[in-house]
């Protein structure tokens, strides 16, 4: 543990390098500008960075994103409390209790709880992370193709059963997703699949193509249809942040730590993110917070929970990226992708390989997250200005980094034409209710529990029943089963407790 | 019934592309040594999953006494039990379907003609098209700001991050290559 400890903080020195402290403020400052902005989601953000990062050295590239990343979860708290507009989908909890603080009058104090819970959430996330990557790693070197493909599945049936109107199409969007990743030369025997005779399919379909055009295109044209309607932002007075007291802060340390440690969890689990970890931890709040009763009311708790948990998910999230080289999130796999870019494949090898690269991006968010408050306190007036800024220019500008994203990557113009479709497709995706996150996490992984599906069935001759009676695989297959069958049993209760006990209507009667 | 089977309809199409497509995957050619699985069977399973869940669905749809009810994933079921007045679009917004329509003309009619046009002119061009497109009617504005904009990502993309954007075609390639003199780009 000594030797964690001290490669974190010999870490602190590469990151206060001129080159990684630039990328770092950049980072921290686009994130949040990306946060404000509701058209503007912080996986589209940094899908959007990616391309500047092909010409820079692999350190700052993932600092860059990371920080990005991680300010995106803090800066739409602002909108949110004040002019009551999400620039996330996490931040919708703060709604409940955020800006009914503000509505009360306390705008300044609703402020100050986000910083204190972001603030908090980060440094204890990253704190954390720092402890259990490298134990986490050698762990994961006893796995082998049956765990990894347990472990791929559980990522993509989580993602399948915490997101989305409905189970089924959750299941549909997932299986189109790994269909996607099935196109293309099989890399096991080189047979040639879904080309249809078009060389450019020989190569398969880049799923960050499929990011940029289902996130960054399909998210314009659905705000296009709505006629690009954000509310008018109100001018409102003075803007700024009031600490809590600490005698205030103490009361909400159950809370505060409740929520980092939903946060932690949901972060390292593949598929949940930081929006299913705002809303868990409100859910969990209002269960077990002393003050339940007066959650909605604008109450400290319900801001903090949310904000702490939504921060501590991206120090989590890296985990399983850097131990085994598995995404969690749309993020992640963007971040993944700047790993491979540079030739660098995640996983239980890169701490020994490269130490001194994974403990810079830990120390990195260590110093993102103070720095991402830092700048919350002094520059929030400056932020929430970019709201202003017409949303039909905007985003054509987003469609535009689209472009520029997917065409830098190979110089070809049918990608072009692959964000084009996707973004059309993630257009009916949100038109019809279909969840985008499981065809871009089916993609993604794809391939992974393709490779490890394969490679275990010729290893254990092609006997399926290796992937429950190995201890580890075992296990995660009974999470697999939990996870699918945790909606359905939740759906059967709340359906139980909506129905009216036999004899009441009677009694009423 | 016809509600009913209207709301089919995605299923449907999702079971017949699946359908076509297990029919190219039984078409995938390759060799395998004795007893091991080949490249197709991890397709097709996916395939005849997919498959499976539209008839289930579609099957639920058609039989289930109308309600078509869908079991919805966890963070839909939490939401459904947050307070009362937290709904962020509880009233219903208008749509502009014609606003899609002409969306989607110009960013195909934007890839079409990038090797033709060239970066600049397809991207200024784009960018103001966009921009009155969505309902922003400002013509100064709008122009400015697209003009800036293709500048700004032609020189830093092309100067800065040495990505190849297209040049265009004569006589439109000159217009390129005018500018890139004036920013100094090789």
């Amino acid at each position: 543990m000594l030797d964690v400890a001290l490669s974190f903080l010999a870490a602190f020195h590469t990151v206060f390098q001129p080159v990684n402290l630039i990328a770092l403020v950049v980072g921290l400052v686009v994130g949040m500008i990306v946060a404000v902005l509701p058209g503007l989601t912080l996986v589209m953000g940094v899908v959007l960075a990616l391309p500047f990062t092909y010409g820079m050295a692999i350190t700052p590239s993932i600092i860059l994103l990371t920080a990005m990343y991680i300010s995106g979860t803090y800066g739409g708290a602002f909108t949110a409390i004040l002019f009551r507009i999400p620039g996330e989908p996490l931040d919708v909890p703060l709604l409940w209790d955020g800006y009914a603080m503000a509505h009360k009058g306390e705008p300044a104090k609703a402020l100050g709880w986000t910083l204190f819970a972001a603030f908090f959430g980060g440094i204890l996330s990253t704190l954390a992370a720092v402890a259990m990557a490298h134990p986490f790693a050698t762990f994961a070197l006893k796995f082998d193709s049956p765990e990894y493909f347990a472990i791929i599945l559980f990522g993509l049936t989580s993602v399948v059963a915490l997101s989305g109107a409905s189970l089924i199409n959750g299941f549909i969007s997932l299986f189109l997703g790994l269909m996607i990743a099935c196109v293309g030369v099989d890399s096991i025997y080189g047979a040639e699949r879904f080309t249809f005779g078009v060389p450019m399919l020989a190569d398969g379909i880049e799923y960050l193509t499929v990011m940029v055009g289902a996130y960054g295109v399909g998210e314009v044209l659905v705000r296009l249809e709505q006629g690009f309607q954000t509310p008018p932002v109100q001018a409102g007075g003075r803007v700024a942040t009031r600490f809590p007291s600490i005698r205030e802060a103490w009361g909400v340390r159950a809370t505060l730590a409740r929520s980092s440690v939903l946060g932690i969890i949901l972060g390292i689990i593949p598929g949940a993110g930081a929006t299913i970890a705002s809303f868990v931890s409100y859910g969990t709040e209002a269960q077990y917070c002393k003050r339940r009763e007066l959650l909605g009311t604008g109450i400290a708790e319900g801001i903090v929970a949310p904000q702490t948990a939504s921060t501590a998910t991206v120090a989590g999230h890296m985990v399983p990226l850097i131990t085994l080289g598995i995404p969690g999130s749309g993020a992640t796999a963007v971040i993944l992708g700047a790993f491979l870019l540079h030739g660098v494949q995640p996983g239980p090898q890169v701490f020994v390989r490269d130490p001194g690269l994974v403990y810079a991006i830990f120390a990195s968010l260590f110093v993102g997250v103070i720095g991402m408050c830092l700048m919350g306190y002094f520059a929030i007036k400056s932020l929430i200005k970019v709201l202003y800024l017409p949303e039909a220019v905007t985003s054509a500008f987003v469609v535009m980094f689209c472009f520029i994203g997917a065409f830098s990557a190979r110089n070809n113009i049918t990608d072009l034409w692959m964000i084009v479709i996707f973004g059309i497709v993630g257009y009916v995706f949100e038109r019809f209710r279909f969840p985008i996150a499981p065809m871009v996490l089916g993609c993604i992984l794809g391939t992974q529990a393709e490779s490890a599906f394969m490679t275990s069935m010729i290893s254990y001759q092609n006997d399926w029943t290796i992937f429950f009676t190995r201890p580890i695989s075992g296990v995660v297959m009974v999470f697999v089963a939990i996870a699918l069958g945790y909606p359905l049993l939740r759906h059967l209760r709340q359906k139980r407790d909506s129905r009216p006990p036999d004899g009441v209507s009677g009694a009423r009667r | 019934m016809l509600n009913r089977l209207r709301r089919t309809v995605p299923y449907a199409i999702v079971f017949v592309a699946t359908a076509v497509l297990f029919v190219f995957a039984n078409r995938i050619s390759f060799v395998a040594p004795g007893g091991r699985i080949g490249p197709d069977v991890w397709p097709k399973a996916i395939l005849a999953l997919s498959m499976l869940t539209c008839v289930f669905q579609i099957v639920k749809i058609l039989f289930s006494g109308g309600s078509g009810e869908q079991v919805p994933g966890v963070l839909e079921s939490i939401i459904e039990e947050a307070p009362a007045d937290a709904t962020v679009a509880a009233a219903p917004e208008p749509t502009y379907p014609h606003l899609i329509v002409g969306g989607i003309v110009l960013t195909v009619a934007y890839v079409v003609l990038i090797e033709r046009l060239g970066f600049f002119l397809c991207t200024f061009a784009y960018l103001a098209a966009f921009a009155w497109i969505g309902r922003y009617r400002r013509p100064l504005v709008v122009l400015a700001s697209s003009l800036v904009g293709s500048l700004l990502f032609m020189f830093v993309f092309m100067k800065v991050v040495y990505v190849s954007l297209p040049l265009g075609q004569e006589p439109f390639s000159q217009v390129t290559f005018l500018l890139m003199r004036l920013m100094g780009i090789r």
